[in-house]
């Protein structure tokens, strides 16, 4: 599934941008989505194992 | 409901304005001004960032379910982004209610209803040293709606 990632605030500074489009198997987790984040550039490992998350506006948990 | 992130000068007459009726007594304003300081440090300005589509529905949500546990008539909940110097107004809420008790009760959850859960972030600048975002609490998982 195609998944559309905001980041805001120090998570952006992270990113190095506002947004990001992953491509990841149909029954990925939030879990799932975080660590491809982290794995994905060498600014992103340093996204909190836990950061705040909300998947479609809605707070989500890990 | 009257909620909305803006990144112009918030005007707290047009806020008042908007919630005020005829059988309202009370109409209680919560003005949130960037101060000079914070933890010791001089400020000299801040900006704010907002996720905007979600920080107007969660201020949707709060003003929703402040209006559901008090006797109160509308509610406008403005919130700016961008930069604003120290003295600027960050966030107006007008609270409009036949009785002031209910006023002060629904004005005060919804303000501090927003700092915990609408997706707003504030990075200060100081005079002595970088800017820095500010760190919050993560806010706790909902069920969807």
């Amino acid at each position: 599934m195609t998944i559309r990632s905001l980041f805001f605030a120090s998570y952006k500074d992270l990113a190095g941008t506002g947004e990001l489009v992953l491509n990841l198997p149909a029954s990925s987790t939030v879990a799932d989505l975080v660590a491809q984040l982290r794995a994905s550039s060498r600014t992103l490992a340093l996204l909190p194992a836990s950061p705040a998350v909300a998947v479609n506006m809605t707070y989500a948990a890990l | 409901m009257h909620c909305r992130i803006i990144s112009q000068p918030i005007d707290a007459a047009t806020l008042l304005a908007e919630v005020a009726t005829p059988s309202d007594g009370a109409v209680l304003l919560f003005w949130g001004v960037v101060r000079n300081e914070n933890d010791g440090r001089e400020v000299n300005g801040l900006e704010y960032e907002a996720y905007a589509e979600m920080a107007e529905a969660k201020l949707r949500e709060i003003v929703a379910e402040a209006a559901q546990r008090w006797s109160v008539g509308e509610i406008a909940a403005v919130h700016r982004i961008g930069k604003l110097n120290v003295g600027e107004a960050s966030v107006g809420i007008a609270v409009a209610a036949p009785h002031r008790a209910e006023a002060y009760e629904a004005s005060r959850y919804v303000i501090e209803e927003l700092k915990r859960r609408v997706p707003i972030w504030k990075r200060e600048h100081y005079l002595d040293g970088p800017s820095a975002w500010l760190g919050g609490s993560v806010p706790a998982p909902e069920v969807p709606a």
